[in-house]
């Protein structure tokens, strides 16, 4: 059922990754030189889990479960189950919860709906996403002290002006997610 | 190339002085929870990166309850309709909510009744930020936007045909959203409005 190779000794007839697929080098194993490959024509229906790479071009329904992998959903690759893995790269579709225990990249092609959880996440311009990110970079960030407005290249906005709300309020003191 | 990569190429940036406010407030040591009206946008998922925090997208433009609003539905059953779509876990409550010009696009019912779905989901403390106009002769036009930094947004031209425009002047605004008041307005050059709220619980 799956496809097994090395990743550095590519097989002829392993499914190529098309335009919008992630490059080469971005597919490179985690852990391990192997990668297993659904192919296109493939469809599963059942819960995958294992002990290397996993590179989905074909269909699953179910749940993939690769902890300490990499999970690669290919352009024309079609998930439709919960993912748990390492490094999850989507370029193709997925319903459903994904959580990587990394980071968790959707390419310009991918199409996701369902809830994601790393630490890490790139959404590539162009990517279509629903749902809820959770993100958690590790150690607490303070919020970057606000740059001055400055004039650039780029096309800005005239500096607003100020107005007086309709029913002037007295100052208050707020800090949010204490609620 | 694209659609989107032309509306990405199309982009441009927005200067913003309300929203370092909100930016400020942020405690670093506890998670955020963030509501975005629109699309999820990469520069957005980039700038919330920086923080503990849950980001949760709700593609409202593109709903079909932006159209449902023109039919002959109630006000309940708009509101119903709007808590289905939202889809969020019951024990949601937002810190930030990201409305941008979303509420340009309902009607008073559908604000009044996207006023009533949203308020299971907020606490005392919720802030949001929206655009909302000084006079109704305000146009809006097709755009979508993102975060790029705290004091800048990132605007590109939306996809797809604009829907119908129902602008409010902050006095009708406030009557109509009565889960949240106006804490600070800033008048834009192009006659909008940018306001940033609080819930008003």
């Amino acid at each position: 059922m799956f496809e097994k190779h090395k990743s550095s000794k590519q097989e002829p007839q392993a499914p190529q990754p098309q335009q919008d697929s992630f490059p080469a080098s971005a597919s490179a194993p985690v852990s391990s030189g192997k990668s297993a490959v659904i192919g296109p024509g493939i469809h599963i229906n059942g819960d995958i889990s294992g002990d290397e790479n996993l590179i989905v071009e074909g269909r699953v329904d179910g749940k993939i479960l690769l902890d300490s992998h990499q999970v690669e959903v290919g352009q024309s690759g079609r998930v439709n189950a919960d993912i748990t893995a390492k490094v999850i790269k989507i370029a193709g579709e997925v319903r459903g919860d994904i959580s990587g225990t990394e980071k968790v990249i959707i390419s310009r092609s991918g199409n996701v709906h369902g809830n994601i959880v790393a630490p890490r996440m790139t959404l590539e311009d162009g990517a279509i996403f629903k749902g809820s990110i959770d993100m958690d970079p590790g150690e607490p960030v303070r919020a970057k002290p606000v740059a001055p407005a400055k004039k650039t290249s780029e096309k800005v906005a005239e500096k607003p002006k100020v107005v007086a709300p309709d029913s002037p309020k007295e100052s208050k003191s707020y800090s949010l997610n204490g609620g | 190339m694209g659609s989107t990569s032309v509306a990405s190429s199309m982009a441009h940036t927005q200067q913003t002085l309300l929203l370092p406010t909100l930016v400020k407030q942020i405690k670093p040591d506890r998670r955020l929870s963030v509501l975005e009206i629109g699309p999820a946008l990469p520069e957005t998922i980039k700038f919330f990166s920086q923080f503990k925090c849950r980001l949760h997208f709700a593609a409202m433009y593109t709903d079909p309850v932006l159209q449902m609003q023109l039919g002959e539905c109630t006000e309940a059953e708009l509101a119903e309709k709007i808590s289905e779509s939202f889809g969020f876990p019951k024990d949601t409550r937002f810190d930030i909510c990201l409305f941008w010009d979303f509420l340009n696009y309902l009607d008073d019912k559908a604000l009044r009744a996207f006023n009533t779905a949203i308020a299971p989901f907020l606490h005392k403390s919720t802030r949001a930020h929206a655009f909302t106009v000084r006079t109704l002769n305000t146009s809006f036009s097709n755009q979508q936007y993102g975060i790029e930094q705290a004091h800048m947004f990132s605007v590109r031209p939306r996809p797809g045909k604009q829907a119908r425009t129902t602008p409010h002047t902050q006095a009708i605004l406030v009557n109509l959203l009565s889960n949240f008041d106006i804490d600070q307005g800033m008048l834009l050059p192009d006659g909008r409005l940018e306001i940033l709220m609080t819930a008003s619980l």
